[in-house]
């Protein structure tokens, strides 16, 4: 008797999840064309408002005695062109990529470079993070 | 790229004559070099370039490089090529020091931080074009344009002659600047060092005692602190050494000697 009700209760369930998962691919792909599209905007617009200040050698100091070693990142990402990931800094540190992590995160909080996420292919799903020097308005 | 800054904690130690010279000599080992004059409180790189007739520099046709800092110029624009091959000369204004000077007030409205962008602008340009080295010759102590120098900087030169001011100076921008820039070299250059036998010639004991003193000085201020700084030269001071490149001009002469001596070591950093 349990077996038959619980048969429709599963279907049911079965359903409800199936139709989650469909909600969940597609906020997923909403997720994605949104953070596509702020990356556009991002890149289109990605320099300073005239008003605002890039960060001095003083902050940099500073910076640099509230996190001892945030200074070698720092310069590795200042003195490249392009979008620079974390692996890409640990490389040219010899640090590792974790150590990176936390200090290219710190200093993009505190506004001393950018940081955005990129879709690696078209195709793909899969996102990196990469992070650049933050240009200045003429 | 290795940048390479020409530091002191007072001015009128040798800065731009080593730095014009080093550069200089870099360039004629085969090395890319770009010299930029850094010093915008008393620019003087322009005076020697241009009375040297082996560049054909025009005086006046020059951008320079505040304008490049305060957005007026690109780079290409302020590098200007000369006729030594490999040697390229970036020169700041005059004019910066003139009364309403109108560069200096857009410098000075630009912000400390803009600065600092531009010049790691600058560096980005300059590894684009594969330069080996970038040889800037600093303002001397602390000042907001010195440390943006030391920050962009690989490798430091501490250009300090052996006079108590300059020792006492010296602890100071040891501890109270360079010792905050971490993944930054230093090296130590001593500079119009007189030899044991110059010292001999000297009448005046109490002038013996004194410069033997400071050579110590010296040396025990580099050795007390956290630092690693060795001294990578010591310039013997050479009588009648004027403002002029003499690697350029003058080979043999005992300063061209020292400063090809002096490449030599900076190439196998």
């Amino acid at each position: 008797m349990t077996d038959q009700t619980d048969q429709p209760s599963n279907k049911l369930l079965q359903d409800i999840l199936l139709e989650l998962k469909k909600i969940n691919t597609q906020l997923e792909t909403i997720q994605l064309e949104l953070q596509h599209e702020t990356d556009r905007i991002e890149e289109q617009f990605p320099k300073l408002d005239i008003h605002s200040t890039p960060p001095s050698s003083l902050n940099i100091l500073n910076i640099q005695e509230q996190r001892p070693g945030i200074f070698k990142t720092y310069k590795t990402i200042q003195k490249k062109d392009n979008w620079i990931s974390a692996t890409d800094v640990s490389q040219e540190t010899g640090r590792s990529r974790g150590l990176e992590s936390r200090y290219l995160n710190y200093l993009a909080e505190n506004g001393f470079i950018t940081k955005k996420r990129v879709r690696l292919s078209d195709e793909e799903k899969a996102t990196a993070v990469v992070y650049k020097y933050i240009e200045v308005n003429e | 790229m290795q940048t390479v800054a020409f530091h002191s904690y007072r001015g009128g130690v040798g800065k731009t004559l080593l730095s014009v010279n080093t550069a200089v000599q870099l360039a004629k080992f085969g090395k890319k070099v770009c010299l930029v004059d850094f010093d915008l409180r008393a620019p003087s790189l322009q005076s020697y370039i241009t009375s040297e007739s082996v560049f054909s520099l025009d005086q006046n046709d020059f951008v320079s490089f505040t304008e490049f800092l305060i957005g007026k110029g690109s780079p290409e624009e302020v590098i200007n090529p000369t006729k030594l091959e490999n040697f390229y000369v970036v020169v700041s204004d005059i004019e910066i020091l003139q009364n309403k000077s109108q560069t200096r007030s857009k410098l000075t409205q630009h912000g400390e931080g803009r600065i600092l962008a531009k010049l790691f602008e600058f560096i980005r340009y300059c590894n684009s074009q594969e330069f080996e080295f970038l040889i800037i010759d600093c303002m001397p102590g602390v000042t907001y344009r010195s440390l943006d120098a030391l920050v962009v900087s690989d490798k430091i030169m501490i250009i300090t002659r052996p006079v108590k001011s300059e020792i006492t100076g010296l602890g100071l921008v040891i501890s109270e600047c360079y010792s905050k820039l971490d993944d930054t070299k230093f090296y130590a250059i001593m500079n119009q060092i007189e030899t044991i036998q110059d010292l001999k010639n000297q009448p005046n004991q109490m002038d013996l005692k004194i410069a033997q003193d400071n050579l110590k000085g010296i040396a025990s201020t580099l050795k007390n602190n956290n630092l690693e700084i060795d001294i990578l030269h010591s310039f013997r001071r050479v009588p009648f050494v004027t403002e002029r490149i003499y690697v350029l001009l003058e080979d043999p002469h005992p300063f061209t000697k020292e400063i090809q001596e002096f490449c030599q070591k900076l190439i196998s950093l």
